[in-house]
């Protein structure tokens, strides 16, 4: 090793704060961009795992109606048409009920249609026979893994209670599929089970739910797409998953970026750290350069330097990753169930992207940032290294230029944000230039209130206070980087922070104005924005026989598959006195509601966003009666999904879809009569076996605002790791910063500075700094928050929500600032103030 | 007396439904073990002698725990290319009990049909198996119009017509290869096997099956091989039989003969064969004259040997040769396969397979055509 790799490594050893701060930044840089990575990739691969577990074989499926596919109509194609390599499916969800509600697939299958389609089903037990003769002749019978049915606690022979479509049923086992390598990932969230004994479990009278399909040509294709009735679509195998990941498209885009926003603020700290680095070796490196040296070799050394760091970094994010994962994969996965489709992750899947991704995050990314440090110390003359002074003023003498920058920044930031564009990573791209603006104000912004403040520090605190105020103008190349740093952290915490309680407010507005009906009626749902269970018509009899009812709403949600995309249509029984719970973006209200009774549809925002519509504008739906075109009459406000929802009047729903039976039911009370009264008669109402979930408007809306909450705790536990990584930042360039000014410390020591007064002299130092980069922070937060909520999330979701600028957040921010630089600054401080002055002024 | 090891191991195995089993394990299944899981003493047995009833036993008597329509002919185009076919529909009952649960599908009666087609003149055999549920109608079996159908292979009343209790029927299927449109109309009466209809299987009461049998029908209609369709003539031979019996622990399988002779009779004979080899006393037969009587023959009266053996693509060794002689009805017949290799190598494999015939009768050259059925090798 020569003695230039040799005093790289001393400088290394000799700080380990600093270098291990560094390492712990890209660390945690890295490891919030890769957990974040994977717990999304964890959870898409499981859902389309549990997708090919029951597609198998199939190339295609045929889709039916909005109540599937009528048995007579399967019989027909194999029996009258000879069609084969064709199996019928009916698939639900079920939960047990006494094991911590995990959630099974419950897949309905016919044995002799199925081998040319999932061959899994080959490995049972020994007792082969017998099993096969239970699935028949015993209702309700099901064979899952070996594995499930240890976890369960279950043997062969038992029952087992669950719900399904929110009946209480009792499950057989009749006995468990051996796994290998081939099924394990498959049978991982799967019941299986007769067609027979699927149909009667889920009341799909003489129903299957869609037809798997292998086809080998196009002939094939075009024989049985001319067999399908009106309504009817043979569709690529893999479009259900297609569709599910559209679904996640703007929530995954907006999860990694918060996660890179955790990973800016890692690199400032690189870049501060490598800038640092090379400032205090100066003199080291001039005198290198005087003993001959190239200014090649000392770019190059820096560089390593950055290169260990980075590949440290990396590899310890990488193990960070892999336990905050896990956390986030919970939190996750349970925002999807939430809000999307029912899925259950129990492993942790890494793909080569993810890790090329963190790696060249972390170390690249390292090397680019320390591509100016490196520069400038292979531009560090001989000479002029010894003098300190010379750096400090030039900073200063290109403060005017850096204002000119930021603001020119500023201003290309901003026109790339106001390019109309659907696409949500040019509006993140757009995000970057006004932060590196930002940051290029701050040495401005220095100076100005170092200006004011100077003389209330001189005031208060005498000759220390005015000292610690001038020392940060005396080393503004610095704790300018310093500054930026934190106040960029502080910032991206003002802004998720606006922007979740702006969303927040705005939602529960909503809320309250939607949910204008008493007492809420619906069947247990597995997803919790939806309800997918569907309640009998004879209960909204029941419902509306009992005396105290005044008025009801009903509706009934279904999925439409079309065109490889999935839309919700909502078919509302509205009572008059609920359409006062639609606020309309767009349309007159009473020309509006005129048209939705006449046979229009309303649209929610998100969906017209996505799908380019307005008022007047003409939608084309996929009805039981074949294709339909309806005109969009209004659009109205709704933050209840972000896929977007359709309204049509349940009349004229049932004019073009066969759906039976309510997906919820709302009622209002007679004035003078009692909404528990209601609550409870509904409950106690004889409904067949049938579980209701009866709300009032209060649990319900509380328990929406939940779920809201639910869904941004993800945002908030990325918002707590960029604090932690603009923490370790700033640590780490204070202390590099107060370390650094040993000598100077030292002199003003044998001076006759106190320890005492030397502590605080510090600590009023850092202080400040965090004023400054609180006080920043704050108009750049609201910005963010501006972008977030005007541009990222209008582009996402198509929501239009009230911007609310809140003191109690600003408050928070500029406490978290100050506390930050002062907690930062402590360890330093006391550290300077214990040194002898002797000590101090030693050179190295 | 048919299919017995086919319907008993197709139940045990079905379940495994698509695995690749070894067939060595296949054709080792222990017929007893196989059998002995029949415990549901709910099913009906052939016990004692019964009035048949027509056409109400054409069709299924799902009481019974197995139960098929077997179809076996040798027809010929009009320029002498030489065909043989098989189609059988096997129906067999999970449980006794009736169905509970609403569900269409929901079903305990589980068929299975094979199909094959043996294209003599070019020396090739076509096989293909299905199975389905009775659930859904997917499957099924009905008298009166008489249906018996696994999806799209049906038989079908295909007029009104009938003759000797049976009426005209037609015969549909069809595998990747190759297809069958047949018309089938009986000439003949039809027979009652064993006593009466009472066709004995074991020592045991009620170890015995109804069968009974049309031994000639008049056959037309189509045959259709790699994409080529021939006009064909000819006869076929039907067998219907019910049980819920059960083999004897020592009996290993059997050679059975359908066979069709020139001069308008018929004959057909199985031997059981014991596990050491040797033929078992419930091996018997039948001879059916121009008019329609027939005869018992029973196991003392026939002597059937092996002439020649020969392993098949799977590596099982099938005899492919036999004489056989019934001194009392002074015939002796060597039978030959009309193509060597004739093995289902199905879900449940044996060897079925159109033969030829020819030696004496009463002195005279006789020649004709049939079907043998081998199982337990």
């Amino acid at each position: 090793m020569n003695s230039l790799n040799k005093s790289s490594i001393r400088y290394l050893l000799k700080h380990p704060w600093q270098f291990g701060l560094s390492v712990l930044g890209i660390a945690m840089g890295v490891a919030i961009v890769v957990s974040i990575d994977i717990a999304s990739y964890s959870s898409s691969k499981a859902f389309n795992l549990s997708l090919d577990a029951v597609a198998g074989k199939a190339t295609h499926q045929i889709t039916g109606n909005s109540d599937g596919i009528p048995d007579s109509f399967y019989r027909s194609l194999r029996k009258d048409k000879g069609i084969r390599n064709i199996a019928p499916v009916i698939e639900s969800y079920v939960s047990i009920q006494d094991s911590g509600r995990r959630v099974f697939k419950l897949l309905g299958v016919d044995f002799f249609a199925e081998r040319p389609f999932r061959d899994y089903f080959s490995e049972t037990d020994s007792s082969a026979g017998d099993v096969f003769n239970k699935l028949f002749t015993k209702p309700n019978s099901i064979i899952l893994s070996g594995e499930n049915m240890k976890k369960l606690n279950l043997s062969p022979g038992d029952s087992v209670k669950v719900l399904i479509n929110g009946k209480e049923k009792y499950l057989y086992i009749a006995g468990f599929i051996k796994e290998n390598d081939n099924n394990r990932s498959a049978l991982e969230n799967l019941f299986i089970t007769d067609i027979a004994s699927a149909q009667e479990l889920t009341e799909k009278k003489n129903n299957i739910d869609y037809i798997d399909v292998i086809i080998n040509n196009e002939s094939e294709e075009k024989i049985i797409n001319s067999l399908l009735p009106d309504g009817f679509a043979l569709q690529k195998s893999g479009s259900r998953s297609q569709t599910a990941e559209q679904m996640l498209d703007a929530f995954n885009i907006n999860l990694t970026s918060l996660s890179l926003l955790a990973l800016i603020v890692g690199l400032f700290l690189i870049y501060n750290t490598m800038t640092f680095s090379v400032i205090q070796r100066r003199i080291l490196i001039g005198t290198l350069r005087s003993i001959g040296v190239t200014s090649g070799e000392i770019s190059r050394l820096i560089l390593k330097e950055s290169l260990i760091i980075g590949i440290a970094g990396t590899i310890a994010g990488f193990a960070a990753a892999y336990f905050i994962s896990k956390y986030l994969l919970i939190i996750i996965s349970r925002t999807i169930n939430d809000l999307y489709y029912v899925v259950s992750v129990r492993e942790i899947y890494i793909s080569p992207f993810i890790i090329i991704k963190g790696i060249s995050l972390g170390v690249i990314a390292t090397l680019l940032s320390a591509l100016k440090p490196a520069k400038e110390a292979s531009g560090v003359h001989p000479r002029s290294a010894m003098i300190r002074s010379e750096q400090e003023s030039s900073i200063i003498k290109k403060i005017p230029r850096m204002t000119i920058a930021g603001i020119l920044f500023i201003i290309a930031g901003a026109v790339t944000l106001i390019i109309p564009s659907k696409n949500i990573w040019l509006s993140y791209f757009g995000i970057l230039p006004v932060i590196t603006g930002f940051s290029l104000l701050t040495p401005l912004v220095i100076i100005i209130v170092e200006k004011i403040f100077s003389p209330v520090y001189k005031k208060l605190f005498g000759i220390t206070g005015k000292m610690s105020s001038r020392s940060i103008l005396q080393n503004i190349s610095r704790t300018y980087i310093a500054i930026a740093a934190l106040s960029l952290a502080v910032a991206a915490t003002v802004g998720v922070g606006t922007m979740v309680s702006s969303f927040r407010s705005t939602v529960i507005d909503w809320l309250e104005t939607r949910l204008n009906a008493d007492v809420f009626i619906s069947a247990p749902s597995l997803i919790s924005r939806r309800n997918d269970a569907v309640l009998n018509e004879e209960i909204l009899d029941k419902i509306k026989a009992i005396e105290e009812v005044k008025d009801y709403n009903f509706y009934r949600e279904v999925e439409i598959f079309q065109d490889g995309k999935r839309y919700h249509l909502l078919a509302s029984g509205l009572s008059k006195r609920s359409y006062k719970g639609f606020k309309f973006k767009e349309g007159n209200p009473e020309d509006a509601w005129k048209s939705f009774e006449e046979g229009e549809i309303f649209v929610s925002e998100p969906f017209a966003y996505r799908n380019d519509l307005s008022v007047g504008s003409k939608l084309v739906l996929k009805t039981d009666k074949g294709m339909r075109e309806f005109r969009v009459a209004g659009v109205y406000y709704d933050y209840a999904s972000d896929q977007g929802l359709i309204t049509i009047q349940y009349r004229h729903f049932k004019e073009y879809w066969n759906a039976k039976g309510y997906s919820g039911i709302s009622v209002f009370v007679k004035d003078d009569k009692a909404i528990g009264t209601v609550k409870d008669r509904i409950q106690s109402l004889d409904t067949g076996g049938q579980q209701l979930v009866v709300r009032t408007y209060k649990f319900l809306r509380d328990s929406s605002v939940e779920i809201f909450d639910r869904t941004f705790l993800v945002a908030n536990v990325l918002q707590i790791l960029s604090v932690i990584v603009a923490f370790i930042g700033i640590l780490s360039s204070l202390m590099s910063l107060q370390l650094e000014r040993k000598r100077e410390l030292g002199i003003l020591r044998a001076n006759g500075l106190l320890p005492s007064q030397l502590f605080l002299m510090v600590n009023l130092q850092t202080l400040l700094m965090g004023l400054i980069a609180g006080l920043t922070a704050l108009p750049l937060g609201n910005i963010l928050a501006a972008i977030l909520i005007y541009i990222i999330n209008k582009r996402s979701f198509g929501w239009t929500m009230q911007f609310e600028i809140l003191p109690g957040i600003l408050a928070e921010a500029l406490l978290l600032s100050l506390a930050a630089a002062l907690l930062a600054g402590i360890y330093p401080a006391y550290k300077m103030s214990k040194t002898s002055p002797a000590n101090a002024l030693r050179e190295e | 007396m048919k299919n017995y090891i086919i319907i008993l191991i197709f139940i045990s195995v079905i379940a495994g439904c698509g695995g690749q089993k070894n067939p060595e394990k296949d054709s080792g299944i222990n017929l007893s073990k196989a059998m002995g899981k029949v415990k549901d003493e709910k099913f009906e047995k052939a016990y004692d002698k019964r009035k048949f009833i027509f056409p109400e036993d054409h069709g299924p008597h799902p009481g019974f725990r197995t139960e098929w329509w077997y179809f076996t002919g040798n027809l010929t185009t009009p320029d002498n290319k030489k065909f043989g076919y098989q189609f059988t529909v096997f129906r067999t009952a999970l449980s006794s009990g009736r169905k509970s649960g609403v569900s269409e599908w929901r079903s305990d009666q589980i068929y299975m049909a094979h199909f094959t087609v043996t294209d003599i003149s070019n020396g090739r055999f076509y096989f293909d198996e299905r199975f389905s549920r009775d659930g859904n109608e997917l499957a099924g079996a009905q008298a009166e119009p008489l249906k018996v159908w696994l999806e799209d292979w049906q038989i079908t009343e295909s007029e009104n017509r009938k003759a000797f209790d049976l009426p005209v029927i037609s015969i549909k299927a069809k595998s990747d290869k190759t297809e069958i449109r047949l018309w089938l109309e009986s000439v003949k009466p039809l027979i009652l096997q064993g006593n009466e209809g009472l066709s004995q299987k074991g020592s045991q009461p009620g170890n015995a099956s109804y069968y009974y049998s049309y031994t000639n029908l008049k056959t037309s209609g189509i045959i259709i091989t790699e994409d080529r369709e021939y006009e064909v003539n000819g006869k076929s031979w039907m067998d219907r039989e019910w049980s819920t019996s059960a083999l004897s622990e020592d009996q290993k399988g059997w050679d059975w003969f359908s066979l069709q002779l020139d001069d308008s009779t018929e004959l057909m004979y199985y031997q059981m064969r014991k596990k050491d080899g040797t033929p078992d006393k419930y091996s018997s037969g039948v001879i059916i004259d121009k008019a329609g009587l027939k005869r018992q023959i029973n196991r003392e009266e026939a002597d059937l040997e092996v002439t020649e053996s020969r392993k098949n693509s799977s590596g099982i060794e099938y005899p492919s040769g036999w004489n056989l002689k019934i001194p009392s009805e002074k015939i002796e017949l060597k039978i030959i396969p009309a193509v060597r290799d004739q093995f289902l190598d199905v879900t449940v494999k044996y060897w079925e397979g159109s033969v030829t015939v020819k030696g004496k009768k009463n002195n005279t050259d006789i020649s004709g055509r049939g079907y043998a059925e081998l199982t337990g090798y």
